[in-house]
């Protein structure tokens, strides 16, 4: 998936795109950098994507960053827990690169 | 070197199927596991979960590339292992067959899509198995799960951030009778994986991890903060000694009062003993079963496995084939002798034809084991655009990264060692070529500088250019430091070339800042980056204009395990120079020659170009009878911005050779890089380039010795 993304939004513009790897790797990085947008998976093994949305919209340098999450067919109520707490926007799988070029061109704006 | 005849679709098939094969024994390992614990009545939900998670990946990877079936299947059993963990469906001994079935037609799928076969029968296998899969997972469609939480106060912020399955996974340990646990723990950034995996081992054991919440609120660009939810059978105390000396803090989660008692009693029917230690050491191991079915053999069989290789393991059959290539020569040199030999035309001739597909062969497989070796450029590239984001931002300038050509592929070695001269070359860019915002606005230029990477390979080099459009090289700065510094002497810089004044930025303590700033300063001159890419056998070179910008020019040889050498003889001895640093070589009579303050030089299309004889860098004798002949060859040799000729009697072609280092006794002659073997056992001495060269130019002439 993060291959899939990542290869998207380099084809559709002057992105640069930084992976992390894992939840934790995000809490890692966070902090020591500021983005314009930041894409997560709802469904990753131990800190999931609901709480990677509440710490960046806890987090004072990334509150306003705009914020994309990615959720599964069937998992709508996961999906609205996370717009809940702050997501911009979401993407269900499985999505075009258009699809999601739409959304982080829209975002972006 | 070429990836081979096949188009980058087969390519991407071919690494698709080997990542889906990777993904089905990975959800392999997890059904045996499943098998095993049916024994003990009880299924570890971790491993349900990673049998759905490696099936979900699947999914997505078959649909990315097309492969129908495949994605069909995992769509479809994806949905009952959703069902299985989320509780919704119990897992029977027949539903653990049905999804060992399915691996079986995983490997079947991918097997027949890496031989090309649309495999139609396979389509009836997938839909008969699809068909029962959804009995299955329509069986037992359990009631939604409703349940209060048993008598613990779980406040909101913690609910709302659990997916449905996390959820699931709570109410399950609340039923099933145990306690649940907030343990608080505080991390650095730096070691917060270590830290992590740490606390990881130590709670497994104990309970089950349900949750991670970080804290954002805490959070700091030094330490990061989180809570895990555990639910453990297991007493308090058990939990806090599980956790001893980690720092960590344990508390248990407050319950309603009154309610207290109402699920102190774990529900007799069930019991999650999965984390016992005998059958946590059962898990470690892990013993592969072979799953039943008829498609036994598909199911071992590999298509693209990936394997990490350690890469001196490479270098070492790159020797072997190194010396292989020396037999073939000796071979050759048996069959010049047999040929000569009129009677045995016929030997000869079956000799020769052997010997070419030999030859043949070997060269396949040394192109072959070079290819392994091949990384892409983009690796090191990626690394630089975060560089660049960040030095330019501590700068204050806007700069524009734009790269082409990150496809290039390069050896691993080189890749790894380009990375830190690359990244002074963008910092000297940015510091020191890219004009403030206010500057450029003034000099009509676009606000943000642009500093663009373009990598290439031509022939047997991979050339890498960097080019900025900042102010260009101060060229009078440069001559100035030069002089000051005692680098070149002043008359010598008045007769420089504008090309050698540009190189001048190569040589230490030649900056063109006059006071260096809290950037520059750090000890990253250019001339690191010069030595850095010269023991890469590599050439740096640099053009510039004043106000329009500056390029450099990194030719790297593509690979250093084996390298082609020219074979030359002077003063009856051979020697062997890298041809990655050899630029052309030319006939020369001894008129051409002329000596200028007691160098030898020679004049190259209108450049003076300095000349060194071997005999005298090596202080040979030449024998009296040969003497110097009237008609040499100069072969020209570079390394970094330098160039200089080397004077040989006589050329004897190209041949691809393996260097050894020499003994201890011979490792300290300057000049000589190692030896190696020709065809007839016959050794030579490599001549090391840098070294010749460096000392040609710092002793102001080859002469000297």
């Amino acid at each position: 998936m993060r291959g899939f993304v990542t290869a998207a939004l380099e084809s559709g513009g002057p992105f640069a795109v930084t992976q992390a790897e894992s939840g934790f790797h995000a809490l890692k990085i966070l902090p020591r950098n500021r983005y314009d947008l930041i894409i997560t998976d709802i469904n990753m093994p131990d800190i999931n994507g609901l709480e990677l949305v509440r710490f960046i919209r806890d987090s004072e340098t990334h509150k306003k960053t705009a914020l994309v999450i990615i959720s599964t067919d069937g998992r709508e109520a996961d999906r609205d827990r996370g717009m809940k707490l702050g997501a911009d926007a979401y993407l269900t799988k499985p999505f075009a690169p258009e699809q999601l070029l739409e959304v982080v061109r829209s975002l972006l704006k | 070197m070429s990836i081979g005849g096949d188009g980058p679709s087969e390519k991407a098939l071919q690494e698709f199927l080997s990542e889906a094969q990777e993904i089905v024994e990975q959800f392999n390992r997890d059904l045996l596991q499943l098998d095993e614990q049916r024994a003990a009545g009880s299924f570890d939900p971790e491993v349900i979960n990673d049998a759905f998670r490696a099936v979900h990946s699947l999914k997505g990877l078959s649909g990315l590339f097309g492969v129908t079936r495949m994605s069909n299947l995992s769509h479809n059993l994806e949905n009952l292992l959703d069902s299985l963990r989320l509780g919704r469906v119990e897992l029977q001994p027949a539903t653990l067959d049905l999804l060992f079935e399915a691996v079986a037609l995983f490997n079947r799928i991918v097997a027949e899509t890496a031989a090309g076969q649309s495999g139609d029968d396979g389509a009836n296998l997938v839909e008969d198995l699809i068909a029962r899969l959804d009995r299955v997972a329509l069986r037992k469609e359990a009631s939604p799960e409703a349940s209060p939480w048993g008598g613990w106060e779980l406040d909101a912020s913690l609910l709302s951030v659990l997916t449905e399955y996390e959820e699931h996974r709570l109410r399950e340990n609340i039923k099933n009778g145990r306690s649940l646990y907030r343990i608080h723990a505080a991390f650095d950034l730096m070691t917060i994986d270590k830290g992590l995996d740490e606390l990881k081992g130590r709670l497994k054991p104990v309970g089950e991890v349900i949750t991670y919440l970080p804290s954002a609120e805490a959070a700091s660009d030094q330490q990061i903060e989180l809570d895990v939810i555990l639910g453990a059978q297991a007493e308090l105390r058990a939990v806090q000694e599980a956790v001893v000396g980690t720092g960590a803090v344990v508390a248990l989660l407050p319950r309603d009062k009154g309610a207290a008692g109402a699920v102190a009693r774990p529900a007799p029917t069930v019991v999650p003993e999965s984390k016992s230690e005998a059958q946590a050491a059962k898990k470690a191991e892990a013993p592969r079963r072979k799953s039943d079915g008829d498609d036994e053999e598909l199911t071992l069989k590999s298509v693209a496995q990936t394997v990490r290789v350690d890469i001196r393991k490479l270098d070492n059959l790159m020797n072997i084939v190194g010396e292989l290539g020396i037999a073939r020569a000796g071979l050759i040199q048996i069959l010049d002798r047999i040929k000569a030999d009129r009677t045995q035309a016929k030997l000869a001739r079956e000799l020769h034809h052997e010997l070419r597909s030999l030859s043949r062969r070997l060269d396949e497989l040394q192109a072959g084991i070079l290819e392994v070796r091949m990384v892409p450029l983009g690796q090191v590239f990626d690394k630089l655009s975060r560089v660049v984001r960040k030095i330019s931002r501590d700068a204050g300038k806007e700069i524009r990264l734009s790269i082409a050509g990150a496809d290039t592929e390069l050896d691993k070695l080189i890749v790894e060692e380009l990375s830190d001269p690359l990244m002074h070359v963008m910092r000297n860019c940015i510091d020191h070529g890219i004009e403030g915002p206010e500057v450029r606005r003034a000099a009509g230029k676009p606000e943000a500088g642009t500093i663009s990477i373009r990598a290439e390979q031509r022939g047997n080099h991979v050339v890498i250019e960097i080019e900025d459009d900042g102010q260009g090289l101060d060229e009078q700065k440069l001559v100035r430091k030069a002089v000051e510094r005692g680098l070149v002497g002043a008359h010598e810089a008045r007769e420089m070339s504008r090309r050698d004044v540009q190189n001048l930025m190569f040589l230490p303590g030649v900056s063109t800042k006059d006071v260096a700033d809290h950037m520059s300063g750090r000890g990253v001159g250019m001339d690191v980056v010069k030595t850095n890419i010269a023991r890469l056998s590599g050439i740096i070179d640099v053009e510039s204009e004043a106000g329009q910008g500056t390029r450099l020019t990194l030719t790297l040889p593509i690979t250093l395990a084996i390298i082609q050498a020219l074979i030359i003889r002077a003063a009856g001895r051979t020697f062997a120079v890298p041809l990655n640093s050899v630029l052309e070589s030319l006939r020369v009579t001894q008129n051409d020659v002329r000596t200028i303050e007691r160098r030898e030089v020679m004049s190259l299309r209108g450049q003076t170009l300095p000349l060194a004889r071997l005999e005298k860098l090596f202080r040979l004798e030449r024998a009296d009878l040969e003497g110097v002949p009237h008609k040499q060859f100069v072969v020209v040799v570079g390394l970094a911005q330098h160039r200089i000729g080397l004077l040989v009697d006589e050329l004897h072609g190209q041949e691809d050779i393996v260097i050894k280092s020499l003994g201890r006794a011979l490792s300290d002659v300057p000049g000589i890089a190692g030896a190696t073997e020709l065809g007839g056992k016959k050794t030579v001495l490599v001549l090391d380039v840098a070294q010749i060269v460096e000392e040609a130019v710092s002793s102001g002439g080859a002469e000297a010795a």
